[in-house]
């Protein structure tokens, strides 16, 4: 944004900014005391009428006043900035690093603390309590710089929000507080946390697999990945024979194809929630149900070559797809990062938005915090026909997360996050975290920062 | 240097000067009073060499109350030795408390347990006495105090910070725990005490504009008596008065002010001669004082004087044993703050008196007429026992001195007693026999000393002096009686006071020349002053050395103690600081009101036609443009307002939306291949896309208007603070998802 140059408009800003309180002082627990010290000694004082004693309160006076002026000159000229990733993984270790410019000529800044909120945009999803960070300069030294990292636990999945950053000074007395609060708005995703497969959902996608490799004759080529031509061997099936080749070169050629080995992946989230009487177990099923969906989405996007589906219910069932990819995995993990538990909706619905490829191939695995009836979803679902059904059928995984199905299906490390932090091998999500930042440039917040 | 050895060293000199505040002035009380301070200094050193370094070295918290019991009874103790010094023992209990705390590992809630252990002394010791070394300590407490104040606050932040610990991990972690490193260097120390002067100065604000009586509390002293003045005592022997006049502790501090309470500032020669007790009886190189029974004269400003010009002379008189108060002669008029003190004039001798003895410093002020020849109000004339004493004299002494008397009135009609007063002090003063000396060298032992120093030595101070004079009246059967107070004093021109001391003692005499011709006729007391002045100033200057070269400063910093800190009371502070303020409003509002008439005057209009002028456009353009302010200053105020009321749009779903709106925009256009370098805004990415698309040629031209649509949508809400209507909003969406459509043809 270009600068004003009017010299009345920029006088009439600095008027409001002078004005408009962007400041604010309060006591300190240590000064509320001190005041009440004082108090009885002006009253001592005031009743004995000795001028020492009356002194002794009018020096005493002297830095609660003069606290106000100084604190106020201790907070002049520096300017505070934060950098914060755009993302991070729930439970994982969080940094972000905050700088203070100390542009005074002459004057060290002092026993600065830096308060910084975190804000979840959508209480709904990240709970009503954010996260406050604090970072403290003990001294930065004139026409300096001071950088400091604060390091933590990454909150509850979600979007937050940061929005002021509130540099605070107790100086010169430690009497009264004065805080500034510096726009610099930013925003930080919080993807759900990740967690590690079992071997259980390991066995069950095997089999799921086996399944489907029993039925495979059945499936059109249009599943398999045209490759080239060779020649006919025995019993190669006389409708991959290629005609014109075959009579160009006069022996049979037959149409070779590459067998996908995996095949696509649609996930249906079903984040449904009571509209009241909300039971801690209820919102646990949920948190489970969306970071096993997560976990799913990432293990798959780690591999590329398949295409990946996340579908879910609500009000309006929404669908994403694509093929596998580290940028998919970003708007999936985002998509999950700020899924509202929805009352509303049901599997049928949106088994209706679902591309009718998707039933038709891909395996599914539904997960659900209430009990689905498959059939029933299906009968009510206008697109799906009885055919279709019969084929999904035999390739879909349902799992209500209400009722633990997760729980052997994925296990988290519990440990401490902090302990994680710069020490000892990097876990899963670490080199996620890590890989991650080496994904696709030109994460949303980088567009926005321009302007 | 490190911050927490710089931090505990500074405290624990802080703790040495409020047990020095307490200690100094109490030596006249316990003769041991000033080893507090010296045990307090050295248990500092020995805890920062302890227990501040290690706490393992420091007390057990069990140990630490055996010896604070052991330490009140110690304080019992020192009570039941002397029962008189009851808040002096209780203050010496704080000391020791404050020893065994000392030696205790020590967190926050215990530095200020400390601090407010020191507070309390200073605060004991600011009770007890008054005096301006008390105030030296106080006040290099009280830099101290805000210096630890400081520290102690970076100290408290640091720990809650976690990034200070406590003594041992410090020691153990080294450098590391070291939490301001290059702390103390000279920008801090600079801002530190501009800090300090700060807080000073407006402490010092607050304790000037507190509400004050008339009468200020006096120090809680131990009831002991001032300091002796000699030769104003009962009995004064001869030559007596030399003992102070080569000595420079200041006596009294004098304010003199005219009617209309300006200051007067006295000449270069300063000759007010500040009368104390009288003397009338001489016996073998002694004088007497009357015995008179203390029939106190109350004194007050009349009728008669109320118009004429006066001297008023505010006195700080300093701790002495004598009831004696000092003022010029005539005296019309004596007051004090304090009315159980109130002065009162001695009718048969005219001296001023005070009933208290009390070893604290008093306030009164004294009334004289600004003519030192006119006689003294409410003095009586002698009675015939007292007149009889004022003119006795040894019979042998006065047969050696009439002749001496005689040789110098020769001439002199035998009635005209002035004529013979004045001639006899200018035999003295102006005949250059006598020669002005500090000295007191004996001529001869078997002479009386006056006759000794008229004859043999005729050098002597002014006691000599005026008794020769004295003598030599009452040898021709003149009354008279010799006069004990002060002459002169140091004029300070900062402080515009002036500070009368031992050294200014002085001697003179007072003869009985009749009754005044006035219609209440009253004794004509004439003042003869027989001392060379010139000879006199110069053995005064040479008094007090080389300090004698500071006193503009010394006196005035002693001035601010006594009379704007000490002794402020409310007509001070209504002198210092409301009267001028109050002299400032009125300046203003006459200001004001001169503005006031001079704008009035713009806006007066005697007709219609006198406002189709230039002033008048002047003016009402003028009005016209304050009401454009005011009213868009309302607006904005209103505004604001309602914006607060309203909340902070912050989940406003058509705000999200239009962010999101963009984002998906922006995520469309990179699948389609066009994507927003940083340097680029986003309307001009917009712009560029537009282009991008129409020109494709491949079904895209039908969207070309959307980046544009959606940036100038995210524009508004981004930097407009505006909302979309819901129409708007989905008309976007629909434009985006057409934009979606021809990018993947394949999805559609």
């Amino acid at each position: 944004m270009s600068e004003d140059r009017s010299p009345l408009r920029r006088f009439a800003r600095w008027v409001v900014w002078s004005l408009w309180p962007n400041q604010r002082l309060r006591w300190t627990r240590e000064g509320v005391i001190y005041f009440c010290v004082w108090v009885g000694l002006l009253l001592t004082g005031l009743y004995q009428q000795i001028n020492l004693i009356l002194l002794v309160a009018g020096l005493a006076a002297g830095p609660m006043v003069g606290s106000i002026f100084v604190s106020a000159a201790m907070l002049r000229k520096l300017r505070i900035s934060r950098r914060v990733p755009s993302y991070v993984f729930s439970g994982t270790p969080l940094s972000i690093d905050y700088s203070l410019d100390n542009d005074r000529r002459w004057s060290a800044a002092l026993a600065l603390i830096l308060t910084d909120d975190m804000i979840p945009i959508d209480r709904a999803v990240s709970g009503p309590t954010g996260l406050t960070t604090l970072a403290f300069f003990p001294r930065v030294a004139a026409r300096s710089r001071a950088r400091v990292r604060w390091q933590g636990i990454s909150p509850r999945r979600g979007q937050y929000r940061f929005r002021m950053l509130e540099l605070v000074t107790r100086s010169p007395f430690g009497l009264l507080e004065r805080r500034v609060a510096i726009g610099d708005p930013a925003q930080l995703t919080v993807y759900p946390e990740i967690g590690q497969l079992t071997r259980r959902w390991k066995f069950i996608q095997r089999e799921a697999s086996e399944t489907r490799r029993g039925s495979r004759h059945d499936l059109s080529t249009q599943q398999q990945e045209y490759h080239g031509l060779r020649d006919y061997r025995p019993g190669d099936s006389p409708r991959w024979i290629h005609w014109r080749t075959s009579a160009r070169r006069g022996q049979p050629m037959v149409k070779e194809f590459e067998q996908q080995h995996e095949q696509d992946l649609a996930i249906l989230l079903d984040p449904w929630l009571p509209r009241t009487k909300i039971s801690p177990e209820r919102r646990e099923a949920l948190e489970d149900a969306i970071k096993f969906v997560a976990t799913i989405c990432f293990e798959t996007c780690r591999h590329p070559g398949r295409r990946l589906l996340l579908g879910w219910t609500g009000a309006v069932p929404g669908v994403r797809q694509g093929p596998a990819s580290v940028k998919l995995l970003h708007e999936l993990l985002e998509q999950l990062a700020t899924l509202r538990p929805s009352s509303e909706g049901s599997l049928a619905s949106l088994l209706d938005v679902v591309p009718p490829s998707t039933l038709r191939e891909s395996y599914l695995i539904v997960v659900s915090t209430r009990p689905i009836n498959l059939m029933e979803e299906a009968e009510r679902s206008t697109r799906l026909s009885a055919t279709a059904l019969r084929g999904l059928l035999g390739r879909v995984t349902v799992l209500d997360a209400s009722k633990g199905d997760l729980r052997d299906l994925i296990k988290f490390d519990r440990t401490n996050g902090m302990a994680k932090m710069g020490r000892g091998p990097a876990t899963d999500r670490e080199e996620a975290s890590l890989a991650l930042a080496d994904g696709p440039a030109g994460r949303p917040e980088d567009g926005e920062a321009n302007p | 240097m490190k911050f927490l050895t710089i931090y505990r060293a500074s405290f624990y000199l802080m703790l040495t000067f409020a047990t020095l505040v307490l200690s100094i002035d109490a030596t006249d009380d316990n003769r041991f009073a000033m080893l507090y301070p010296v045990v307090v200094a050295l248990a500092s050193v020995a805890a920062f060499l302890t227990v501040d370094r290690d706490p393992k070295f420091g007390l057990s918290r069990t140990a630490a109350s055996v010896l604070a019991l052991i330490s009140g009874g110690l304080s019992v103790a020192e009570y039941r030795y002397d029962n008189t010094l009851l808040l002096l023992s209780a203050a010496h209990w704080l000391v020791y408390l404050q020893l065994v705390k000392m030696f205790l590992p020590k967190t926050v809630e215990d530095d200020w347990f400390l601090f407010l252990l020191g507070l309390v002394q200073v605060l004991v010791g600011g009770v007890m006495s008054q005096s301006d070394k008390v105030g030296i300590a106080l006040f290099s407490w009280a830099l101290m105090a805000l210096w630890v104040l400081i520290l102690f606050a970076l100290h408290r932040e640091a720990l809650r910070m976690k990034v200070a610990p406590m003594a041992e991990t410090a020691r153990a972690r080294g450098d590391r725990a070291e939490p301001y490193r290059g702390l103390i260097d000279v920008p801090f120390i600079v801002s530190t005490a501009r800090v300090a002067a700060t807080t000073l100065a407006l402490g010092g604000l607050i304790f000037l504009a507190m509400p004050r009586r008339t009468s200020m509390g006096s120090s809680q002293s131990s009831g002991a008596l001032g300091r002796h003045l000699t030769g104003f005592d009962d009995e004064i022997q001869l030559g007596q008065l030399g003992e102070i006049l080569e000595n420079d502790t200041p006596v009294m501090s004098v304010e003199l002010l005219d009617n209309e309470g300006s200051r007067i500032v006295p000449g270069q020669d300063d000759e007010s001669r500040w009368r104390g007790v009288s003397m009338d009886r001489y016996e073998r190189g002694r004088w007497f004082r009357p015995k008179f029974k203390a029939n106190g004269y109350s004194l007050g400003l009349t009728d008669r004087w109320r118009e004429s010009r006066v001297v008023r002379q505010q006195i700080k008189l300093e701790p002495t044993d004598s009831p004696v108060l000092f003022g010029l002669r005539p005296i019309l008029d004596a007051d004090a703050p304090d009315k159980r003190f109130l002065p009162e004039l001695n009718e048969a001798d005219g001296t001023l008196f005070r009933n208290s003895t009390l070893a604290v410093s008093f306030d009164y002020s004294v009334d004289s007429a600004d003519r030192a020849d006119l006689p003294q109000p409410g003095e009586a004339y002698p009675s015939v026992g007292y007149l009889s004493r004022l003119v006795s004299i040894p019979d042998d002494l006065k047969a050696r001195l009439r002749p001496i008397a005689l040789d110098q009135v020769r001439g002199i009609d035998e009635g005209d007693l002035k004529g013979r007063t004045a001639a006899l002090e200018r035999y003295l003063k102006d005949s250059g026999e006598f020669r002005y000396s500090l000295e007191q060298d004996t001529g001869d032992p078997n002479l009386d000393p006056v006759e000794d120093f008229l004859i043999n030595r005729k050098t002597g101070h002014c006691e000599y002096f005026a008794s020769a004079l004295a003598l030599l009246l009452r040898s021709i059967d003149i009354p008279c009686r010799i006069i004990n107070g002060f002459k002169g004093g140091d004029y300070n021109a900062m402080a515009r006071i002036t500070t009368v001391r031992q050294k200014h003692a002085h001697s003179w005499v007072e003869a009985l020349v009749g009754r005044t011709q006035a219609q209440d006729p009253a004794p004509d007391w004439i003042t003869l002053d027989p001392t060379p002045s010139a000879e006199r100033n110069a053995s005064i200057s040479r008094v007090g050395g080389m300090a004698s070269h500071f006193y503009q400063v010394t006196d005035f910093v002693r001035f601010v103690w006594i009379f704007y800190i000490v002794g402020f009371n409310s007509e001070r502070q209504d002198r210092f600081l409301y009267a001028p303020i109050r002299a400032l409003i009125k300046e203003a509002q006459r200001g004001f009101s001169i503005m006031g008439d001079s704008i009035k005057g713009w806006f007066h209009f005697p007709s219609v036609e006198s406002f189709f002028s230039l002033r008048g456009f002047l003016v009402s353009f003028g009005a016209l443009l304050v009401l454009v302010g005011v009213i868009n200053l309302v607006a904005w105020c209103f505004r604001r307002l309602m914006g607060r009321f309203a909340g902070k749009k912050e989940n406003d779903p058509t705000g999200m939306a239009g962010v999101q709106f963009y984002r998906r925009l922006m995520q469309l256009l990179a699948e389609y291949g066009l994507e927003r370098p940083a340097a680029e805004t986003p309307r001009e990415f917009a712009r560029r896309s537009a282009i991008f698309l129409a020109g494709h040629g491949s079904g895209t031209e039908s969207v070309a208007d959307v980046p544009p649509l959606v940036v100038d949508a995210f524009y508004q809400i981004r930097f407009g603070e505006r909302t979309l209507r819901e129409d708007d909003l989905e008309h976007i969406t629909s434009r985006l998802d057409a934009l979606d459509a021809r990018i993947h043809p394949q999805k559609a």
